[in-house]
């Protein structure tokens, strides 16, 4: 018997039209490939994911006729003729359906406003203060782990899962779906991962990704360089430059899309392991990138008077939010003061 | 066997609403893209209407579709369908009809007792004395008709 069903089902020629996929689809569970196939019809052609709604739709509507004469004179005759009459039980239903119906025909404009509603807002936006840690769970059951002040976007459609990182910083756990590959969207490069686990740092001056498990592709789209023959800016095409990065390897690009040799301390494991258990870790930091690290996670920043000491390497790990071991350590390795001037704590070298 | 082979072929699948609601999303993408939906908006409101009502099941969905329940909830009132809506299913009703009417009479039972009986297709062609393959084609021939007719008269 299951022979037969799969026999069935494999020679099936794939349908061409919206109302047979609509008959498919409420024939039974459908498996990953039918799934793929109907996803990949409505990406076919524009107008086909609306005759797919239209079938659906019309599959819904014709419920509005179950009470019909002629449909229950018709239904009766074929009663007559089969075994199994199950006439009674429509009717009855039939008969205390009829309140329902005005309900029914409420809720279908009002629910179309919900949907509307809902539907501007999505994709759905999470974002983190400065300080502030937050891991979300997908509908995948991908998480993403957000860092400090911190802006992302996720949308989630049949064909992809893409997030977008305006700012910030985020580790990405990926689950595993092949028909759907999940993307990043920073600054000027997409980063596309099928299961694996990564970290977008997005800051001013550019985006560092580091593949900790599995492997992603990195696109960045460089702008076009000035050049000497002179162009147009709108007529010039950009140019993308694409990178497989397996576990432990990383990539950087500018704000231009330009690609980039990383800062290994902003790629580094140890950086990102400390950052998602919500610890600052430094590991012979130059004192400036530390700062500048550490500023990222307060809303009153630190600033280093003195240019002589920015290089003085700094190590140690301090807990995000514990301002002050941070700032006492600070004074200890410069030897200095630290004024608060209101807006930034101002440290001075000696 | 028998019995679990039925109920395969029976059961109604969450992937279908899934599909309904990404080929809902994607109508609404191209249309916010500037390429209006030109279907009626009777349509998309009836596939609304279920997306929200069985609102449910899994996780982040769930949560969505909650969130637009929320709103509905504000703004619901069973008691007064507006002229609109109640003209939108009197069409809808007429149309229907006379397309249910049009349709060969093979394609027409198999369709009414896949619809108004919930007879299994396996079931039908049984009872009809056809195949299975015949009782697919004639539900996806006769919802094929209705969905057309429900769109005559919109532009194209």
């Amino acid at each position: 018997m299951r022979g037969i069903l799969f026999g069935r089902s494999e020679s099936r020629p794939v349908p061409g039209n919206a109302a047979e996929w609509v008959v498919r689809m409420r024939s039974g569970s459908l498996d990953k490939g039918a799934r793929g196939q109907i996803q990949r019809w409505m990406n076919a052609a524009p107008d086909n994911a609306r005759e797919l709604l239209r079938a659906e739709a019309a599959w819904r509507l014709s419920g509005l006729l179950e009470n019909d004469t002629e449909v229950q004179h018709e239904l009766a005759e074929l009663d007559a003729l089969g075994a199994t009459p199950a006439g009674m039980d429509a009717t009855y239903r039939w008969r205390h359906a009829l309140p329902r119906l005005a309900y029914a025909a409420a809720t279908i404009v009002l629910a179309a406003v919900g949907i509307m509603l809902w539907l501007q807002n999505s994709p759905q936006t999470h974002t983190t203060l400065r300080g502030e840690q937050r891991v979300i769970t997908l509908a995948d059951n991908s998480t993403i782990t957000l860092n400090t002040d911190t802006r992302l976007q996720v949308k989630f459609s049949a064909g992809a899962r893409e997030i977008t990182l305006q700012r910030g910083e985020a580790l990405f756990q990926v689950a595993r779906d092949a028909a759907r590959p999940f993307i990043v969207y920073a600054g000027r490069g997409t980063t596309r991962a099928v299961g694996t686990r990564f970290n977008v740092l997005a800051l001013d001056n550019g985006v560092t990704v580091s593949v900790l498990e599995g492997r992603v592709e990195v696109t960045s789209h460089e702008l076009p360089r000035r050049t000497s023959t002179p162009r147009r800016a709108e007529s010039s095409p950009t140019v993308s430059v694409s990178r497989l990065l397996d576990a432990g390897e990383s990539v950087a690009y500018a704000q231009d899309g330009e690609l980039l040799v990383p800062e290994p301390a902003y790629a580094s494991p140890e950086r990102i392991a400390a950052w998602s258990e919500g610890k600052l870790r430094f590991d012979a930091w130059p004192l400036d990138r530390a700062v500048r690290e550490y500023n990222r996670y307060v809303a009153k920043p630190i600033r280093l008077d003195s240019p002589a000491v920015a290089d003085l390497p700094i190590s140690g790990v301090f807990r995000v939010g514990d301002a002050g071991a941070f700032v006492a350590a600070l004074r200890e390795l410069v030897d200095g003061q630290v004024v608060d001037d209101g807006t930034a704590l101002r440290l001075t070298g000696k | 066997m028998l019995k679990s082979f039925v109920q395969r072929l029976g059961r109604s699948s969450a992937d279908c609403e899934d599909i309904v609601q990404e080929a809902y999303l994607r109508l609404l993408e191209s249309s916010r893209r500037g390429r209006a939906p030109r279907s009626p908006v009777g349509y998309l409101l009836v596939i609304a209407r279920n997306l929200v009502a069985e609102a449910g099941r899994r996780s982040a969905r769930e949560e969505r579709r909650g969130r637009a329940l929320q709103v509905l909830n504000a703004q619901l009132d069973p008691a007064s369908p507006s002229p609109e809506e109640l003209a939108f299913v009197e069409q809808s009703r007429q149309r229907l009809t006379q397309a249910l009417r049009a349709l060969p009479v093979r394609a027409r039972r198999v369709f009414l007792l896949h619809r108004y009986r919930a007879l299994r297709h396996i079931e039908i062609a049984v009872r009809l004395g056809v195949t299975v393959r015949t009782v697919e084609r004639d539900i996806a021939c006769a919802l094929s008709r209705l969905k057309d007719a429900l769109s005559e008269g919109d532009p194209p």
